[in-house]
């Protein structure tokens, strides 16, 4: 490796490049772990208020705010939306950003890849959410153009019979091409852990957030899979006139139902446990105490994740799968309450003793754990089959998991906005903005979800656009709906605050604003492009902490580089990760052209291969031209 | 703020708690789909486990809530400037707090493999048992001919009428996509799915101390229907299954023995219209050519099996799959405008669109000459006169 004489500063050195050219082409892990952050929370605010537009139809009853097709395509699209563009890409917005800066490395082990992961996630993005601009297009599409079949999509719903248009089109093939972005990340993120760690970091160093990152990226390589596998049968079924969904044609709707299952129920611990690392950063940081028994809370996360492959039938206890599977599966699902009961006895355990400090991250963190333990116990009683046959489809269950995502997941995240936004843009987040938001939110959040533990109980079917007055129904839906926009107003107001945190206006932040133990609080804000001018030695799992107040061995900056001119090459930016994700987005929507409505179509089915080998090509031209790049650092 | 926030948090949990009380908080005469207040065995042994498991989750949550809430203001930084004590954990105290909840879930699961296997057990021969067919988005009844009072399948819609002194069996399928039976008061859901059979039965309480889960001496027997008073429930779809879901109800009469047999027999040899009115209905009905999609026992020109059999339709509570009461002006109004009723409904579809249409392709035509059809949509535009002797007609079926 060649030596130059450096003579400028480098702590400037690629710091200054701005304007978009420089943020398309960028391979930066933080620069793209701010571009997942805006996009991911765009689409975030985007769900809501189809969630707004929901709660509206449904705060009295026989409303007619908006018809039947108009709210199956909301709350289809709100689940869509929230799931793979809102809370996802929001943890793999903290997975970029953090995953390096935990492990002292200079960025992930394939910079590029990264950036294709993201083009490919906005790509699909935007062509899931498309339709609804073609829906301001009447006449255009013969039939709805607005996936209108649920999150889930059940077969033989989706089929072409039962779903003509091009809905489930635009779905299916939006969630195989942001299921690519997710799986190319989970390959970058579990190899950059397992190979990039500072000198000293044995696993057992390893910060627990990234921990749950790795965990996560396991269950996303394992389990993405199973729902492209079932995504292409759907799509085989509708363009191209195969039966594997088909029961008239010898085919089988429950297969679809395995298939997403096996994928759904992992992509439920997908959502959770980045939340679940972030809060076991933030509580201890707060507290001023180590993690209490980091090592259960770790391997409670693998366990977690491990059996999270095994519970897929509790989703399918009403389907009729015989006494023997539902017993199995329910045993196995209550199993899973056992290592998530331990993190939460161990997250209290940490506070214990401690000093804590109610920052707003920490107020949000301090929310999750009491929010995520009422949601977590009543998925223990529907993880009961006889309490599910009257709890499936019920909006007991819809309480539930808006606690385990809202009250657990989203909250989570929130707590990390306002943890980690001092050093990723060198501000604090406004504090008075976000306590204020914390407690709309902790308020609405409660007066929203729990009133439908009542609906539940009295009888109240998810999915249904309206309802009779007389079922005792009205004042538990209209108490919901006024909770949903207090909600919205907290959102809104720690939006204001990012907002402004981003256009950097607002306090300035220090290096180490929190006096927080892992080694991304040890380097200076803004963290300089390569991150670690020089690589620390980590001797324990809180070298920073050992640092600062146990008189350990130094990590911080300052303290080991004792050459502050040391030139540190870094890769180039590239712009081949965009033109590729260009072309492989081009070569789904082209399975667009081939529909031929549940039969096939010669003359569709050419076109699309028409336009398809184009496409091929330019990725595989792409691809050779990336490889062959110069991608050496300098 | 946090000591409030956590008192919040307990009185949510509290409010919580109050819902195991199920039959007291959600109790049916205000709260007529209630899921916790079941009138059958297969109902009583679900709340029994439901009620267990409820218990449990308060106790936890109220244990771990107030822990919580203790630690929360006991450990808040009080300005204190010394470093906490850097505690890294307590093996003993990690294996006691996972293996608590081990045990718990341990209690937890043996009523609930139980209760599995019970409701699992096969129906008792003495059954009346109807076929339940989804469709898109109403209900067909077939009953099973039982070799004594029901003589061959007996057809209806979206209305079932059971005995009190018998089990009731459904055999649950679907000839569309996937839908879920579910009358709460009667147990739990099962769903209906294209291309199998799933069985789900009960029986009315007879006496508690029978039922797994049911408590000796508990009064279950209170509600009993009486001749010519039955038991009224409503039943819903809980499967999404597209447009209008939402509007897939049933209505489920628990009649006594002698009310069954009755509406067996009226069934099975239906009254002939007897006044003017009514039969020039029924003459206007077959020429309409209504009968190419619905049946009416005893109407010959009326054998259609695309939509609901109308037999005796005149003593359906309700119409249009459990949307609106069966009174005159209602069903005049779905008659002119079904889909403007119900979202998706293809009464109209079906016969502008023929056979190619958004149906299981029969197609109606409209009679020429015997209806108005000037805004062009295929579908008839009915006189006040035409609806009047329909409707007499329809609701002479009784």
């Amino acid at each position: 490796m060649a030596t130059v004489a450096p003579e400028t500063d480098v702590q400037v050195h690629h710091e200054e490049e701005t304007g978009i050219w420089s943020w398309i082409t960028t391979v930066d892990h933080k620069r793209i772990g701010k571009m997942y952050l805006a996009s991911a929370f765009l689409f975030f605010l985007f769900g809501g208020i189809e969630a707004l537009i929901v709660r509206a139809q449904l705060a009295v009853p026989n409303a007619g705010l908006i018809s039947a097709q108009t709210y199956n395509e909301l709350f289809t699209m709100h689940a869509t939306t929230m799931i793979f563009l809102g809370v996802m890409p929001l943890s793999a917005a903290f997975f970029n950003y953090l995953i390096p800066l935990q492990i002292g490395a200079r960025d992930v082990v394939f910079p590029r890849l990264n950036a294709y992961g993201w083009w490919i996630f906005i790509f699909g993005a935007l062509f899931i959410q498309l339709p609804f601009i073609l829906n301001l297009m009447p006449g255009v599409f013969d039939g709805p153009v607005v996936p209108d079949g649920g999150w889930f999509g059940y077969s033989n719903q989706t089929s072409a019979k039962y779903s003509p248009g091009l809905s489930i089109d635009f779905w299916m093939i939006g969630l195989q091409i942001v299921g690519l972005a997710s799986l190319v990340a989970s390959f970058n993120f579990i190899t950059t852990i397992l190979n990039l760690r500072a000198p000293g970091m044995t696993l057992f160093r390893v910060p627990v957030f990234t921990w749950m990152a790795m965990v996560v990226n396991f269950l996303l390589a394992m389990s993405l899979p199973m729902i492209t596998v079932g995504l292409l049968l759907l799509m085989f079924d509708r363009n191209y006139g195969t039966n594997f969904y088909t029961p008239a044609n010898g085919g089988d709707p429950l297969l679809w139902q395995h298939l997403f299952w096996l994928f759904g129920h992992p992509e439920v611990y997908i959502l959770i446990l980045p939340a679940m690392g972030i809060v076991s950063e933030v509580l201890p940081t707060i507290a001023k105490k180590p993690l209490f028994g980091a090592p259960f809370v770790i391997f409670s996360g693998i366990l977690i994740g491990f059996i999270g492959f095994g519970v897929w039938s509790h989703h399918m206890f009403t389907v009729g799968l015989g006494p023997v599977a539902d017993a199995a599966f329910s045993i196995t699902t209550m199993i899973i309450a056992v290592p998530t009961a331990v993190k939460i006895f161990n997250w209290i355990a940490t506070l214990w003793g401690g000093r804590i400090q109610f920052t707003t991250a920490g107020l949000f963190a301090m929310s999750f754990v009491a929010l995520f333990t009422i949601g977590g116990l009543s998925g223990v009683m529907h993880a009961s089959p006889p309490v599910d046959l009257q709890h499936q489809d019920s909006y007991f269950v819809v309480a539930h998991f808006h606690y385990v995502l809202f009250g657990g997941a989203i909250f989570g995240l929130f707590s990390g906005f306002y943890f980690y936004w001092p050093k990723m843009f060198g501000v604090y987040l406004n504090e008075t903005l976000g306590k204020i938001s914390w407690a709309v939110m902790f308020v609405g959040m409660n007066v929203t979800f729990f009133p439908m533990h009542f609906l539940g109980a009295a009888g109240m079917p998810r999915r249904y656009y309206t309802y009779d007055a007389g079922l005792n129904w009205d004042l538990w839906n209209m108490v919901a709906t006024a909770g949903s926009f207090l909600l919205a107003i907290g959102v809104g107001i720690s939006a204001i605050a990012m907002v402004m945190g981003w256009l950097k206006k607002g306090q300035k932040a220090p290096a180490d604003p929190w006096d927080a133990a892992t080694l991304e609080w040890s380097i200076p804000t803004p963290v300089p492009h390569f991150n670690f001018q020089t690589v620390p030695v980590v001797h324990s799992d809180r070298p920073f902490w050992d640092e600062k107040h146990e008189g350990g061995p130094p990590v911080s900056q300052e303290k080991i580089n004792t050459d502050p001119h040391k030139h540190v090459e870094m890769p180039p930016p590239s712009f081949w990760p965009v033109v590729s994700a260009l072309f492989t987005g081009g070569i789904f929507v082209c399975f667009m052209l081939g529909g031929g409505h549940g039969a096939f179509d010669s003359t569709a089915f050419l076109t699309q291969i028409a336009v398809q080998v184009p496409m091929a090509l330019g990725l595989l031209v792409s691809i050779l031209l990336w490889a062959k790049e110069d991608a050496t650092p300098h | 703020m946090n000591v409030r926030k956590h008192l919040t948090t307990l009185a949510m949990i509290s409010l919580f708690g109050l819902t195991a009380c199920g039959s007291d908080l959600f109790p049916a005469e205000t709260n007529p789909m209630t899921t916790v207040d079941p009138i059958t065995d297969m109902g009583v042994s679900i709340q029994s486990v439901y009620g267990t498991i409820t218990w449990w989750t308060i106790g936890i949550a109220l244990v771990v809530g107030a822990m919580y809430a203790y630690v929360l203001v006991a450990f808040r930084d009080k300005g204190q400037t010394e470093q906490p004590k850097q505690i890294h954990g307590n093996p003993a105290l990690e294996i006691g707090w996972t293996l608590a909840p081990v045990v718990i879930v341990i209690l937890i699961l043996v009523p609930t493999v139980r209760t599995i296997f019970v409701l699992g057990d096969a129906a008792p021969d003495d059954k009346v048992e109807v076929k339940v067919i989804g469709k898109r988005w109403w209900w067909e009844f077939r009953y099973v001919p039982d070799g004594d009072m029901i003589k061959e399948e007996l057809v209806t819609a979206n209305q079932i009428h059971i005995p009190a002194n018998k089990s009731a069996s459904f055999l649950i399928t679907s000839d569309s996509v996937i839908h879920s039976f579910w009358v709460p008061r009667l147990g739990g859901k099962r769903d209906a799915v294209p291309g199998r059979t799933n069985r789900l039965w009960f029986t009315m309480l007879p006496d508690c101390a029978t039922v797994e889960g049911g408590v000796e001496g508990q009064d279950c027997t209170s509600m009993q229907p009486k001749d010519g008073e039955p038991l009224h429930f409503m039943g819903e779809c809980a499967e999404f299954c597209g447009e209008s879901h939402a509007q897939m109800k049933f209505d489920v009469f628990v009649d006594t023995e002698k009310d069954f047999r009755a509406w067996v027999d009226g069934m099975q040899a239906p009254k002939e219209a007897s006044d003017a009115q009514a039969k020039a209905g029924k003459e206007l009905f077959g020429e309409l050519g209504c009968g190419g999609c619905h049946a009416v026992t005893g109407n010959d020109r009326a054998r259609g099996i695309l939509g609901p059999n109308l037999t005796n339709f005149g003593e359906r509570a309700r119409i249009g799959a459990g949307i609106v009461e069966n009174t005159p002006e209602n069903l005049k109004a779905w008659i002119s405008n079904p889909d403007g009723i119900k979202p998706g409904a293809t009464m109209r579809t079906n016969i502008s669109r023929g056979p190619k249409g958004a149906n299981d392709g029969m197609n109606v035509p409209v009679v020429a000459g015997l209806s108005d059809d000037s805004d062009g949509d295929g579908y008839p535009n009915f006189s006040d006169d035409q609806l009047d002797k329909l409707v007499a007609y329809l609701h002479s079926l009784k």
